[in-house]
């Protein structure tokens, strides 16, 4: 066997020979050149996409969530005799509410005076409750005021809370950006429907004289909000 | 609507395809060793796919509500979970994920011709896929996963020697009028299609930035920011898939204009097709992709999973093995001559269309009301057909083109083989037990 039969170590032969055609090298040429662009400008779009996200979930995660208030009244006034009870519905719609605004809690305020004339006519005895609607709201909130009476003819004031979380005041959030900041503020459904006032009359008379009725007033305010997110 | 997943029925397919096409090319004594080689690299690389899939199988079914991607093992942005098997199960994806891409770069150099030969050329081959199926589990282990996408170099490699390949013999046959260089070009298509249709069907959204924009999803639940090579390499693998579909689609283009149809330019066009639609579907979802930073993650509609399942799934998980078996019996890399081999041929290409047929249409009353003896009637009629067929189907496959003559390369020492199927065998345990260990020793977390 002479040196000249050995196969070499290596033999690139056919790898050579695959390079060989000038017109597939220009073509393979062209072909590479256009993926150096196309890598080129699509690493460059995706490193400022990356800088944009991390940017977003690496940032300040502190916001301040404040509210724009707004308030819708509905008022009331009737005359009920002594003994009598008597329930006031109100209906609260998606429609009346200004673009962007959810309802927030709502008020009512009962008062009344003393209208009889009769002379040393104490104040009559009004007692009110706000019973539970199909109207969505906190109803088992513990800063609710579903119930109050008044027998010296100061106001009654009754507070449901509709929306979750809101009493009026700014509060402070995490998140990675306005939009999941926002997004508990922004539920749908809460504080509209019916809600109810139901009122009950007692009334006090002097000896020997018949105070038989008395005048009520109820103040609803329904108060709406619109949440803005700023960052600390 | 939930989508039946195709991971098991690719997963059955490809261990089947990969043990018979093992058994078949180490009994071949006499066959053209240089094909026996590479009919055993083909063997493994069904078997290293078979097992992946396996393990997204077992996967889907063990936890059904875990987020698992794609990406997670591609990109590498898997975080541990504290849960030792699930752990497990991904470090070994990892692993066999650096089999499969170390394989394909192995066939590259071997089909459709041997791109280098001498005494030390197939122990070269069988060292490197040795050591790299070694060291490369560890590093990404320890490396902390996006180290993984250094991979994309290699895979990035195998993708141009291939589109190289393609446009040798393209320019070849239709330049220079050499009609025998088709079977150089056609195995080096269907090869690209074979390895990169899973990126394929994304060509327009990589071209168009969309890719970036589902990616930047990724980003945002990583838990830090990744280095420009990172983002480079997961370029790198984008264009991997845009590279050869846009020369393969336009060598093509011109040789259907010139000559006709077949079936490779069949196939690059409803791929082609396929990326145009997604880039489109990617506008309609852009939303919901980007919706974890921008806003708050929202699921995908059903009707995308469903045409996921229909494009991607049905390409990856069914059409793939065909295609492998196609190009396996096409270039003979198995000895189809002894009636021996020829029968065992049979059932291997009737398991293969039987397995398919039945997964499509129990896949298609997944997604359709169809009631369930229509589709039994379908599949009988599939049977009866690939039963009477089966003749002609077996030669379809085995038909006598001179593509099995463009394989060419060394002599391979006869022990050489053996030395192959005990290494990838002790590499297939060794990802396996290394897996385990590190997982239960809590790496990475």
């Amino acid at each position: 066997m002479t040196g000249e039969d050995v196969a070499p170590e290596f033999d690139f032969t056919a790898f050579t020979e695959l390079l060989d055609d000038r017109t597939s090298n220009i073509t393979m040429g062209v072909v590479l050149a256009l993926v150096v662009v196309v890598l080129a400008y699509t690493t460059v779009d995706l490193a400022n996409l990356n800088e944009e996200v991390r940017g977003l979930v690496e940032g300040e995660n502190n916001w301040d969530v404040s509210f724009e208030l707004q308030s819708m009244t509905f008022q009331e006034t009737i005359v009920m005799t002594d003994g009598e009870q008597r329930q006031l519905d109100f209906d609260v719609d998606q429609s009346d509410l200004s673009e962007g605004f959810r309802v927030g809690h709502i008020r009512a305020t009962v008062s009344y005076g003393e209208t009889s004339g009769l002379p040393a006519d104490p104040a009559d005895s009004v007692a009110a409750n706000v019973p539970q609607t199909d109207m969505q709201a906190q109803w088992n909130d513990d800063n609710n005021t579903l119930s109050g009476s008044s027998n010296d003819a100061t106001d009654i004031e009754l507070l449901l809370r509709t929306h979750p979380g809101f009493t009026g005041q700014p509060v402070n959030a995490t998140g990675l950006n306005e939009y999941q900041v926002l997004q508990p503020w922004l539920v749908e459904g809460f504080g509209t429907g019916t809600f109810s006032v139901v009122l009950e009359l007692n009334t006090q008379s002097p000896p020997f004289l018949n105070d038989g009725d008395e005048e009520i007033m109820v103040n609803i305010e329904v108060v709406m909000f619109k949440p803005s997110a700023t960052l600390t | 609507m939930a989508t039946e997943s195709l991971a098991p029925v690719a997963a059955i397919t490809d261990l089947i395809l990969g043990t018979l096409t093992i058994i078949l090319a180490n009994r071949a004594v006499n066959h053209d060793p240089h094909k026996r080689f590479t009919a055993l690299l083909f063997g493994w690389t069904f078997i290293f796919i078979g097992a992946y899939y396996m393990i997204i199988s077992v996967i889907e079914l063990q936890y059904p509500d875990g987020v698992f991607g794609w990406s997670l093992i591609q990109f590498g942005t898997f975080a541990p979970t504290g849960d030792g098997t699930f752990d497990a199960l991904v470090f070994m994806l990892y692993g066999l994920q650096a089999g499969i891409n170390i394989l394909t770069l192995a066939l590259a150099l071997h089909l459709p011709f041997d791109l280098g030969s001498g005494r030390g050329w197939t122990s070269a081959i069988i060292g490197g896929v040795g050591a790299y199926t070694v060291v490369m589990p560890i590093v990404v282990m320890f490396g902390g996963f996006s180290i993984t996408v250094i991979q994309s170099i290699m895979i990035f490699a195998t993708s141009a020697i291939w589109t190289m390949i393609y446009i040798r013999g393209i320019v070849a046959e239709l330049v220079n009028g050499d009609e025998e260089a088709r079977s150089a070009s056609k195995g080096a298509g269907l090869l690209l299609i074979a390895f990169y249709s899973g990126t394929m069907i994304w060509w327009l959204s990589t071209v168009m930035l969309a890719n970036n924009e589902w990616f930047s999803g990724v980003i945002a639940q990583m838990s830090e920011s990744s280095s420009i090579f990172y983002l480079l390499g997961v370029e790198t693998l984008w264009v991997s898939g845009l590279m050869p579909l846009m020369v393969v689609f336009l060598g093509e283009g011109y040789r259907t204009f010139k000559k006709g149809a077949s079936l490779l330019s069949v196939v690059i066009f409803v791929v082609t097709v396929i990326g145009f639609i997604n880039y489109f579907i990617d506008i309609a979802v852009s939303d919901i992709l980007v919706s974890c930073y921008e806003t708050e993650c929202q699921e995908l509609p059903a009707a995308f999973r469903v045409w996921e399942t229909l494009t991607t799934g049905v390409l990856s998980f069914l059409f793939v093995p065909m295609l492998f078996v196609y190009i396996l019996i096409q270039y003979r890399l198995i000895d189809t001559s002894s009636d021996e081999n020829r029968n065992l041929l049979r059932i291997m290409i009737l398991l293969l269309l039987l397995i398919v047929s039945s997964s499509f249409i129990e896949m298609i009353q997944s997604l359709i009301p169809v009631p369930q003896m229509v589709t039994a009637s379908l599949l009988a009629i599939a049977v009866a057909f690939f039963i009477g067929w089966e003749e002609r189907i077996t030669g379809w496959f085995v038909d006598e083109s001179a593509d099995g003559e463009t394989v060419s390369g060394d002599l391979i020492l006869a022990q050489s083989f053996n030395k192959f199927t005990v290494l990838m065998s002790v590499v297939l345990v060794y990802v396996i037990s290394i897996s385990w260990l590190f997982a239960a020793m809590g790496v990475g977390a």
